[in-house]
């Protein structure tokens, strides 16, 4: 059975098929305007797969757009909640929906164009005012026009905002509650006087918070570092960036010493003592710290408990030979912590490739080095969570990915369907597969392929014009 | 011998769904339809049996109550290991509760004479735990509910099965068969058909027959034969569940609450 | 036609407290059915069963000593409870709704016509007739249920849904013969539930569990950490699991782990996919942390929490001096 190759022929054999999972895909798809009308009668033509469908965050945008024609108000509802839905297509709906529950909505979608989420700022209920305070996208202009009437929890979540401005912060600021500017002064737009203020607050809280201010000034975070209060020293560790000139120094509470652990800036001598602290954490954080010397990440991996060396193991700078030991390892999690990796030396990898637990044979299984044998077998294996990690290796070869799409779980056709390497023809081929999911993946793929073919044959007429 | 694996065509809402216009069952429209989980592992135990014992000796019959559409759980039955598979139609049966489901699958069983019947131990959607128990009532069986471990020879005059009780407690005991048993989640690892399976299954016949057909009286179908009505279904105020509002730290704090609430 | 008839629930000598809330659901409709209150004790040795019944609005407690009837038999109690019943036509018969009740009400209530209706958390009284209320679809809508036609009504009642009662009270006491039935299954043995250890997600009883919201796999180690500091076991959703970032015996789901024996999940960061409610969905208390507040998950659980995982468990590291 061949894919065919171009949009018409897939539009029409899809529309032939009759299948509505597997015809989704193509609705407004270049090339497929001229099938739009029978492929919106095949998508309309029941009422179930109507509602299915509005809510499927992958429908097409265009196709959403279609459906914000019917009547029914669930289907519309459903509409308003996709996070697919273009922004006109939310406008569309906005100006013929005006019930409580719509407007929230529109109020926390995240493609509600700005000059409509100022609008439901004005006259705003509490809904649609928790909405628009959690939408990242609301401007500062609709957040000003919610200060007015805020109460203490929105003030608090407005002092949050990422779009909060320094104007709007001075005001919150101004009203002295102790939430609300425990928020403000972790806030990037925060002006540096009041942070500067924070910092050497009688309120730990208050301290705490502009410790966690991410564009605090080196100076203000050194002070912090010396701070009496631990999770405070703790915090303004956390944000100490590479590179700022701050000294880290042993530190008596397991706090602070864990934080340090996992700092990129942790200097050699302090690494060195933390790599024998007697807390667990401290050890992993520190052997998972891709700034540790190769020396320290040795050592770590030679630690008595499993959880460090795994740690260690996952470390991007552990050397190749600590690779290779881990990979020897005896407990099967830290195996599978390197058996995923692509700089494993290929010995150790082979070893490994042999290996039946699940943990290591689904880490060989994503492995990008594992050889196509190895695959072969593994996508064979009893365990469905270890065959569909053959799905997730970039690199898996066709023949590895078609053994998939036997697979007795449905989850897995769908990986493979979706795996570039798998040939769009083995894909086609499961156009009548019994799950939906694969169905859809199916025509995905199809329309994928016959749209670069597309966009391909036209920069070929480009390049060489008919005369 | 026959083992007798009655399953249900379950419903699981959307998130967001509306009420039939009687006001007596959610639209259907807002259902997701499928083979009860807990029939899945019913099923599971009864091929697992057949598997065991020599070939041809044993053969698993499944039986739904429904429209057409039912076909689907019976094929999706098929597909797992089932040979033979029944549907009821359930025209006439609009009214009827578990108790006169219970009444058809027990004719069923009546003239198929299995060794055992094998049920979820309730369904997914309604959860009354009713069914597999009223069918070995009707029956005049040896019961048992709960099922966590089955151990049964074809043939043998007992099981050897283990019940999950409440707090993880569980009790070993011996039971007479024929038996009806219900079956508890976990018992075993249910099995994803094969695509080759569910084709074969797709070019299997299903019987059809109605209430009639199985031999069933006027006086015991559908409403005749329920000890229960319907009389509306509401969404509950509480539909959401509680929302933890506030900053980061004011709900962090909530949470800890009820942490220590709830494990006391 | 009239009465309240509460059958005992035991296990291993001891009265189970869904028999006490069963006595405190009778206690607020005897005015309206009209007394008596009746408890039956089935059991091997009754009396001091009998006493711990002796409660609340119960008039009269009956007992029924059968040596058949060590531990629960639904045979044994189904023709004692049967015959009772024949004799007092009560109008309302009430039991705990659990697993010894499955397999006995059908029966009985097959049996002696009565209405029928089970995993009941209200029970009202319209004109002299019960009407019951119960879930459906995991506790998305409620069902309200009668029993046209029906004198008697055999209600399973939910735990927890009814307030015990404690208060002792003397109800007269007679001990009687009843019932023929033989047991047609065979105790054998009680086995208690295994202590847990290691990475146990089936029976652990508080899980934390993680999804894609924690972003990176850097952010991992802290949640290991933060769920040891909470007392609880890390659970993770499929795609943690398919990234090689935690154990699959820490994947809650459709091929990973059921949780089983849980009593709290926290589901931090998780959609709440369909595979992923397979393995949690039927827990009593999820918290649900998500950013999106048109997950799915939300839908399903008790507690929620609109917010930032990260941030969320930042601050309960630092409540909880995890950090």
């Amino acid at each position: 059975m061949r894919a065919p190759a171009n949009m018409a022929a897939l539009t029409g054999a899809l529309i032939a098929r009759g299948d509505a999972y597997l015809a989704l895909p193509a609705y407004g798809a270049e090339g497929a305007e001229w099938a739009q009308a029978a492929l919106a009668r095949l998508l309309l033509s029941n009422a179930r797969l109507k509602l299915v469908f509005a809510a499927l965050p992958f429908a097409p945008p265009a196709f959403l757009a279609l459906l914000a024609g019917e009547d029914r108000p669930a289907i519309l509802q459903r509409i308003v909640r996709n996070p697919a839905t273009s922004g006109a297509t939310l406008l569309r709906l906005a100006r013929q929906m005006d019930d409580a529950a719509t407007r929230a909505a529109l109020a926390a979608h995240a493609h509600t164009p700005s000059v409509a989420l100022i609008g439901l700022a004005m006259n705003a209920d509490a809904a649609v005012r928790a909405a628009l305070l959690r939408n990242a996208g609301t401007p500062a202009l609709a957040l000003h026009a919610l200060l007015d009437h805020a109460d203490a929890a929105e003030r608090a979540a407005l002092a949050r905002h990422p779009q909060a401005d320094a104007d709007l912060l001075r005001t919150l600021l101004a009203g002295g509650d102790a939430v609300v500017r425990a928020e403000a002064v972790a806030h990037p737009h925060c002006p540096l006087t009041q942070v500067a203020d924070a910092c050497v607050d009688a309120d730990a809280a208050i301290r705490r918070r502009a410790a966690s201010n991410p564009v605090l000034p080196p100076s203000l975070r050194q002070a912090l570092m010396g701070d009496s209060d631990p999770a405070v020293r703790a915090e303004a560790l956390r944000l100490h960036a590479e590179g700022q000139d701050v000294a880290l120094t042993d530190d008596g509470d397991v706090r602070v010493r864990r934080a340090q652990a996992r700092h990129v800036a942790v200097p050699e001598d302090l690494a060195e003592v933390l790599s024998r602290d007697g807390d667990v954490w401290v050890r992993v954080w520190l052997a998972r710290n891709p700034a540790l010397p190769a020396g320290l990440i040795q050592r770590l991996g030679g630690d008595a408990e499993a959880r460090v060396r795994h740690a260690a193991g996952r470390n991007p700078a552990c050397p190749a030979d600590m690779l290779a030991t881990l990979a020897r390892d005896g407990d099967e999690w830290v195996r599978a912590a390197v058996a995923c990796r692509p700089d494993l030396p290929t010995e150790a990898l082979r070893a490994l490739e042999r290996e039946d637990g699940e943990d290591v044979a689904s880490a060989v299984a994503r492995n990008p080095q594992t050889r196509e044998a190895a695959l072969r077998r593994l996508a064979r294996h009893g365990q469905a969570d270890v065959r569909r990690a053959v799905a997730l290796n970039p690199d898996a070869p066709a023949a590895a990915l078609r053994l998939l799409l036997d697979d007795p779980y449905p989850l897995n056709r769908a990986f493979a369907v979706r795996h570039p390497n798998l040939p769009v023809a083995d894909a086609w081929g499961c156009a009548d597969d019994g799950a939906p999911q694969v169905r859809f993946a199916v025509g995905k793929r199809a329309v994928t392929h016959a749209a670069a073919a597309g966009r391909a044959a036209r920069r070929h007429l480009e390049t060489f014009p008919q005369p | 011998m026959k083992i007798l694996v009655p399953v249900k065509r379950v419903a699981s809402l959307d998130d967001e769904f509306e009420l039939r216009d009687d006001g007596r069952d959610v639209d259907p429209d807002f259902c997701e339809f499928d083979l009860n989980e807990f029939d899945e592992y019913a099923l599971e135990a009864a091929v697992q049996i057949k598997e065991a014992a020599p070939e041809g000796s044993v053969e698993v019959v499944v039986l739904t109550i429904g429209p057409d559409d039912a076909d689907d759980v019976l094929r999706k039955a098929l597909a797992k290991g089932a040979d033979r598979a029944i549907r009821v139609d359930d025209a006439g049966l609009e009214e009827a509760d578990r108790v006169a489901i219970a009444r058809v699958i027990a004719k069923v069983a009546e003239n198929e004479e299995p060794g055992l019947v094998l049920c979820g131990a309730q369904s997914a959607d309604q959860g009354n735990a009713q069914t597999g128990m009223s069918v070995a009532a009707l029956l005049g069986w040896t019961r048992a509910a709960v099922v966590s471990k089955l151990d049964f020879a074809p043939g043998a005059a007992t099981a050897q099965v283990e019940r999950e009780l409440e707090g993880g407690l569980v009790e070993c005991l011996d039971v007479e068969t024929p038996a009806v048993l219900t079956i508890q989640l976990g018992i075993n690892t249910p099995r994803y058909a094969s695509l080759r399976s569910i084709k074969q299954a797709n070019a299997k016949p299903i019987e059809c027959l109605t209430p009639h057909d199985v031999g069933l009286s006027d006086a015991e179908i559908g409403a005749a034969g329920a000890l229960s009505r319907v009389r509306r279904v509401f969404v509950p105020e509480r539909g959401r569940g509680e929302i933890i509002a506030g900053t980061p730290s004011q709900q962090a704090a909530r949470l800890l609450e009820i942490i220590s609430e709830v494990n006391g | 036609m009239s009465g309240i008839l509460i059958l005992a629930e035991h296990r291993r000598g001891t009265l189970r407290d869904a028999t006490l809330e069963a006595i405190g659901a009778a206690g607020t409709l005897k005015a309206a059915l009209g007394g008596p209150v009746t408890v039956l004790v089935i059991a091997a040795d009754p009396a001091p069963l009998a006493k711990a019944v002796s409660v609340g609005a119960v008039d009269e407690v009956i007992t029924v000593a059968r040596p058949d009837a060590a531990t629960y038999e639904p045979h044994v109690y189904e023709a004692v409870l049967r015959s009772v019943i024949a004799q007092r036509s009560p109008a309302l018969v009430l039991m705990p709704h659990g697993v010894d009740s499955f397999s006995l009400a059908p029966a009985v209530a097959i049996g002696e016509g009565l209405g029928f209706a089970t995993d009941v958390f209200g029970v009202a009284v319209e004109d002299g007739q019960v009407v019951a209320t119960r879930a459906g679809y995991n506790e998305k809508v409620f069902v309200e249920i009668d029993f046209p036609g029906r004198t008697g009504v055999l209600l399973t009642l939910r735990g927890g849904s009814f307030a015990p009662e404690t208060a002792p009270a003397s109800p007269a006491v007679s001990a009687i013969d009843a019932g023929d039935g033989t047991a047609r299954s065979k105790h054998l043995d009680w086995r208690d539930p295994p202590a847990t250890g290691g990475i146990d997600i089936p029976g652990s009883p508080f899980i934390l569990s993680i999804g894609r919201g924690v972003g990176d796999e850097a952010n991992v180690a802290q949640f290991l950490e933060l769920a040891d500091g909470l007392g609880a076991t890390l659970g993770c959703s499929r795609p943690i699991a398919d990234n090689g970032w935690l154990p699959k015996a820490r994947q809650v789901g459709q091929s990973g782990q059921l949780a089983a024996k849980c009593n709290l999940y926290i589901a931090m960061g998780i959609s709440g996919s369909v595979q992923h409610q397979w393995g949690m969905k039927h827990v009593e208390n999820i918290v649900a942390i998500n950013k999106d507040p048109e997950a799915s998950i939300f839908t399903i659980a008790r507690y929620g929490i609109v917010g930032d995982m990260l941030e969320i468990a930042e601050e309960l590291r630092k409540q909880k001096g995890i950090h």
